[in-house]
């Protein structure tokens, strides 16, 4: 009969082509797990010229149709790295950051801000081991491209959920520095952006591009003093967060005290070992003029909320549902 | 900006006229005033308890702005989503201007840490005590209008904070190099 016999010959096909695909190779995984290892490389690559070149460059960073043009001078010799990033739009806004420092120069509001730079990693390259954040992100090579005059090559970070956001990176086949980076949602949608329009790679940095273009002399100074402060005792384990994106968990839990309120926070931050969120609780201070919700600048999701006493606002580099969602989970464990 | 303008303009919204002063005309040749007239309806809104869910001071401003201008042709089309998801647009420029607070830090870290959440990594610096002055701005503190003492500048004064603690202790350095430093630096239309 008919349908006996074309079930037979379906089941028999289909028999044929299992037995083909187990003899062939597979070349798409083959490729893939290639065009990963070739995209990791890349990236170990990018965060060590990052660091260990010296190059003078001029870039755009764009968000939310807003643009803006900036300067950076990196010098890295025998006496560690030096850094300047200046604002060529508006108001001439600076950091020179070291190895011991960061110097934020504000013209528009007449102050320098002096705080201790966080030692980076010069061993790791990725933050975390890539096993690490395999599962939860793809990495590929995506082409090739030309930005700043250079050739380059366009890797990919995909994450595999929505609960984080992916990179596109363009990477200069030259020196491995980066000529572009995307900041992307699951879409692929661009939430930030920032592309080199031009860049020089130099064998030595003069000393007058990395000098800040006011002295700030007469401007208000803040320190961070060297000084042990006060803090409020070992928190207490009484923060509970009950969800997070698969991946994270808590890197550091610090408590803060301002010094002026003397008010404590509690800083929680995670990571998935690229993403990272922190998460914010304080006491609220009885001025009930808090803004919950939702707000966004750049790359940067927030999300604020009461909780009880306490108002608990989580940051990070992930889409607003996930902040949203962590800091709805936070409980109060006693 | 002159205090019988600003005099002048606050009694305008209670309906009322200061002698000498004339407020309507002031507001249609004077920028100032108008910022003054937008500052004093939401101060005046907060009183009340009228604020809307977001509150965002620059809002007249940007619409003005995104009015007078045509969108770049770099920048991309937003993807249609949620109405709430707005841009704190004075975060931006208050996280820079409003001094970066610094903190008197006392870092203790807790290897045990908090239950429910899977296993905690082990943290691979060491970091030392920071102790600084504090400089809470209570407004925006951009160099132009005066700082006013506002609900949403005290919220904006939070969330700054917050946003520069992030910024010193998300990890990828080696995907964003340098970004988090990069939206600090970064100016804001929206003041």
């Amino acid at each position: 009969m008919t349908t006996t016999s074309s079930r037979d010959v379906t089941s028999r096909y289909q028999s044929f082509l299992v037995i083909l695909s187990l003899l062939l190779p597979a070349p798409v995984f083959a490729d893939e797990a290639e065009s990963s290892a070739r995209a990791q490389e890349l990236i170990n690559a990018m965060s060590r010229a990052v660091r260990e070149r010296n190059y003078d460059g001029t870039f755009i960073y764009l968000r939310h149709r807003q643009m803006d043009s900036m300067r950076v001078i990196h010098r890295a010799d025998g006496k560690g790295e030096l850094e300047r990033l200046v604002s060529l739009t508006g108001i001439p806004r600076e950091i020179i950051r070291d190895d011991r420092t960061v110097r934020c120069i504000y013209p528009d509001d007449e102050s320098v801000v002096v705080e201790k730079s966080r030692p980076r990693k010069y061993v790791a390259q990725l933050p975390e081991p890539i096993e690490r954040i395999a599962p939860y992100y793809e990495f590929a090579v995506d082409g090739e491209d030309r930005v700043a005059g250079r050739d380059a090559w366009i890797v990919n970070i995909q994450p595999r959920d929505a609960f984080r956001y992916g990179y596109r990176l363009w990477i200069d086949k030259d020196s491995t520095l980066l000529l572009k980076s995307e900041l992307r949602d699951k879409s692929g949608f661009p939430l930030e952006q920032i592309m080199f329009t031009e860049l020089h790679v130099m064998d030595f940095v003069p000393d007058e591009l990395l000098e800040p273009a006011v002295s700030g002399q007469n401007y208000t100074w803040y320190h961070s003093a060297s000084a042990t402060s006060r803090g409020e005792g070992p928190r207490d384990g009484r923060w509970i967060v009950s969800w997070m994106p698969s991946g994270f968990s808590m890197n550091e839990h610090e408590r803060q005290a301002l010094v002026a309120s003397g008010k404590p926070v509690d800083h929680m931050v995670f990571s998935d070992g690229l993403a990272s969120v922190s998460v914010f609780i304080e006491k609220l201070e009885g001025d009930g003029e808090i803004e919950v919700g939702l707000s966004r600048m750049g790359g940067v999701n927030t999300y604020a909320k009461h909780l009880g006493e306490f108002q608990v606002t989580a940051v990070g580099e992930v889409p607003p549902a996930t902040v949203q969602r962590i800091a709805n989970s936070i409980a109060d464990a006693r | 900006m002159n205090e019988s303008k600003l005099e002048a303009v606050s009694a305008l919204i209670d309906g009322e006229a200061v002698g000498g002063v004339d407020a309507v005309a002031e507001l249609a040749r004077d920028a100032e005033s108008r910022r003054a007239w937008g500052r004093y309806h939401l101060i005046s809104d907060c009183l009340r308890g009228q604020l809307p869910r977001h509150v965002d001071p620059a809002l007249a401003g940007r619409i003005e702005a995104a009015l007078r201008n045509e969108p770049t042709v770099l920048a991309p089309e937003p993807v249609a989503g949620p109405a709430w998801v707005r841009p704190l647009a004075g975060m931006a420029i208050a996280a820079s201007v409003a001094a970066m607070a610094i903190f008197a830090v006392r870092m203790d870290r807790d290897a045990t840490g908090t239950p429910v959440v899977a296993r905690v990594a082990a943290v691979e610096h060491t970091q030392s005590a920071v102790q600084g002055q504090v400089r809470l701005a209570a407004g925006n503190a951009a160099g132009g209008p005066a700082r006013a003492q506002t609900a949403p500048g005290r919220m904006n004064a939070r969330l700054n904070r917050y946003l520069v603690n992030y910024n010193e202790y998300r990890n990828n350095a080696a995907v964003q190099g340098m970004i988090p430093y990069v939206r600090i630096v970064a100016h804001d239309d929206d003041k």
